[in-house]
């Protein structure tokens, strides 16, 4: 597990005089959660203390070993059970995530969803293509790809719609972010992106904020947006990922993205939230 | 209030619309074009497309691939090896244990193969402790031959066109450990390496083979290069008229007399290792460092008082090989130092008698003694014979049986290690991998994990 417990990065703004914690430009703050060497597709923080992780073979339930933990440190976890996933061609770069809906967690996967039960942890599986909750309208990833499809055809890595309701944000499969209308047009070209999620957070005055992940020259980064005259804006500086980016998702109203090493044989999960209070 | 105004706050910003947006989540589909220059990459072809029951890592150690796990009796005369379940044949169909037994029997029409549930039981009629090792050759791979068309077998890539020169594969949509990124990949072989570079350069291949000495400028131009471990070696091999007994002091004395390292570090570009053995440490694994020959060198007063008809050495270097050439050049250049007369002929064609020709001799053994008589092979009975009265190692022998053989061949300077070279590759920046190097450590093509970035 990582040491530091908070990774924040700040706007590269020249300070200024008597400035107060709302006029501070929002920052994304990154808090290690979990790792592993099995390859890690989602977590899930669960009432309680609780964490559920999602990785290639199994969905596993831990909770926090206190003893273990400290202030200074990440969390540690004890394993209490796990439930395998189906046998399935997955594909090889296996994309899953969890959800919760009406108290229910479920598990989406290519081609797969799945309930959850906790307590003992069961779980049921059915090979249907459910939708995604990018808030786009979707059949689910593609059989056997990493993308799915809107209805209009563009092909995306992920994707969400506007708070304002008017248009989405989605992470097309040529990397980029794009920016559609009412329609789903696009609108507005972003720079880079694989995915994005919209982070519900009170930062402000405004409600919601919008966190993409990208690759850059110089390694993978979260960037943050906000809508300002219908327009989406970068609202805070780049932030270096501590790894390659692997998944960014929100569950229960809390942003979780996750990193691997180059090697590819350890994992790292972090929780991911905008602040302006520092 | 205070905004975070950077310099592409503007929504749609050109600037942002320039910079990179290569993907960090792999894409994919897209045909990748490689080219190679001899048969070496029929074995990196036909290692995508048929597998073997198990493979080696980059320790030596095994890994399961078609068999999930196996175990030896009675000293290694009878190994039972249990398969994976469900695999798929590039037909759509499930091997079955006993086409894997029919396949390795093609190979080994001596050894007794038979389907045993969901395994295979092998009897070789010797002791063969190390049979697993032998099976992770590529020559051991399930391989099927259909009534028509390219043989199929159960790797992440299928034959799907073979011609002069060409080879055409298409992803396995069922493989069993997931379908790769790319949809096809066109190969390219015999092509010459100078139209290798310029077909990198004007973006008509993504990956060509390379040699140590065009690595830097590879590098300079912005292309990846990959390499393997060790897989082939620079060596000097006598002819008849100068491997005589009277002369094994003169060859001991050009051999102590090369700077192995300044070759590996400087002609060849620190892609090579200075080598004083045939195998390298990675097939070895026995940590003897062993001097190729025995006996002090003879000084360089002792040797340029000898007549200039004994100490001349005209070597002889292909041709086509601008990286042998430059290794010759450079040996030239030591033994005159230690008193010899060196010169270096690249006929075209039949060119004037030669004292010695600069060789590479491709390590291919997963095992010491498969390696060794690999090598052996390729030196030939004649420049053997030289050497010394050996025969060749089995694949199963134990390491000190090798080292003795390797030993003997070392011993009168007849054949004179230089340097040990990977496979070296120079890769097009838009191919990226997933996991891993494009090129592992035994030279395979990691081609499963690898995916194009949009063009």
């Amino acid at each position: 597990m990582c040491a530091l417990v908070v990774f924040l990065a700040s706007a590269g703004v020249a300070a200024q005089a008597l400035t107060t914690a709302d006029d501070l430009p929002p920052a994304i703050v990154l808090k290690p959660l979990f790792a592993q060497r099995a390859q890690l597709l989602d977590v899930a923080l669960l009432d309680r203390g609780g964490l559920l992780a999602l990785d290639r073979s199994e969905v596993a339930r831990y909770e926090l070993a206190e003893e273990l933990s400290t202030v200074q440190t990440a969390p540690r976890w004890r394993k209490l059970e796990s439930v395998a996933l189906p046998p399935r061609a997955w594909p090889r770069d296996l994309r899953g995530h969890l959800t919760r809906v009406s108290g229910q967690y479920n598990v989406l996967l290519p081609g797969t969803a799945c309930t959850v039960q906790l307590g003992p942890l069961r779980m049921t599986c059915n090979d249907a293509r459910a939708a995604w909750a990018y808030g786009i309208p979707n059949e689910g990833l593609e059989p056997g790809r990493n993308y799915f499809t809107t209805p209009e055809g563009l092909a995306a890595y992920g994707g969400t719609s506007l708070s304002d309701g008017k248009g989405a944000l989605i992470a097309d499969r040529q990397g980029k972010l794009l920016q559609l209308d009412e329609n789903r047009r696009p609108l507005a070209e972003l720079g880079a992106g694989d995915d994005v999620i919209r982070v519900p957070t009170v930062c402000r005055g405004r409600a919601d904020y919008y966190l993409a992940a990208s690759h850059g020259p110089d390694g993978d980064v979260l960037r943050a947006f906000e809508i300002d005259g219908g327009r989406l804006v970068q609202a805070a500086p780049d932030f270096p990922l501590p790894g390659l980016f692997t998944s960014l998702s929100n569950v229960d109203l809390k942003a979780f993205v996750i990193t691997r090493l180059p090697g590819g044989d350890r994992y790292d999960a972090f929780q991911a939230d905008i602040s302006c209070r520092r | 209030m205070t905004r975070f105004k950077p310099t592409f706050l503007a929504a749609a910003s050109a600037l942002l619309a320039v910079a990179s947006l290569d993907a960090a989540r792999p894409h994919y589909g897209g045909t990748l074009r490689v080219e190679a220059t001899d048969a070496a990459a029929m074995r990196r072809v036909n290692a995508l497309a048929y597998e073997t029951l198990v493979t080696t890592d980059t320790a030596g150690a095994l890994r399961p691939v078609l068999a999930l796990s196996w175990q030896g009796e009675g000293g290694g005369r009878r190994w039972t090896f249990r398969l994976r379940r469900g695999v798929k044949l590039h037909d759509g169909t499930t091997l079955q244990p006993s086409q894997a037994a029919a396949a390795l029997r093609a190979v080994h029409a001596d050894w007794q193969i038979a389907a045993d549930g969901d395994g295979l039981a092998i009897e070789t009629g010797r002791d063969a402790p190390a049979l697993p090792w032998e099976l992770a050759d590529q020559a051991n791979a399930i391989v099927m031959k259909p009534a028509t068309g390219p043989s199929i077998g159960t790797g992440a890539f299928r034959v799907e066109r073979v011609e002069a020169g060409r080879i055409a594969l298409r992803a396995h949509d069922d493989y069993w450990d997931s379908r790769p990124f790319l949809d096809a990949i066109e190969v390219r072989t015999n092509r010459l390496p100078a139209d290798q570079l310029t077909d990198l350069e004007a973006a008509r291949a993504d990956m060509v083979t390379i040699q140590p000495t065009e690595v830097r400028r590879m590098e300079q131009r912005q292309f990846r290069v990959e390499a393997s471990r060790p897989m082939e070696l620079f060596a000097l091999v006598f002819e008849a008229q100068a491997a005589t007994a009277a002369s094994d002091s003169l060859r001991r004395t050009l051999a102590a007399a090369i700077d192995r390292g300044a070759i590996a570090r400087v002609v060849l570009q620190g892609r090579a290792e200075a080598a004083d053995r045939l195998l390298p440490a990675w097939v070895s694994r026995d940590g003897l460092h062993e001097p190729g020959a025995a006996g002090e060198p003879l000084t360089r007063a002792a040797v340029a008082a000898m007549p200039v008809s004994r100490r001349t050495v005209a070597l002889r270097v292909a041709a086509a090989d601008p990286a042998a050439q430059a290794v010759a050049q450079r040996i030239a250049v030591n033994a005159r130092d230690a008193g010899f007369v060196v010169t270096v002929q690249s006929p075209a064609g039949l060119g004037p008698r030669f004292d010695a020709r600069l060789l590479r001799l491709p390590i291919r053994g997963v095992t010491a003694g498969a390696a060794l008589s690999d090598v052996m092979a390729a030196l030939g009975p004649r420049s053997i014979a030289l050497a010394a009265r050996v025969t060749p190692p089995e694949p199963g022998d134990p390491s000190d049986t090798v080292l003795r053989t390797e030993r003997a061949l070392l011993e009168r300077a007849v054949i004179v290690p230089i340097v040990h070279v990977p496979e070296l590759y120079a890769v097009s920046p838009r191919l990226e991998s997933w996991n891993g190097p494009t090129v592992v450590g035994s030279g395979a093509w990691n081609l499963a994990n690898a995916w194009l970035s949009a063009p």
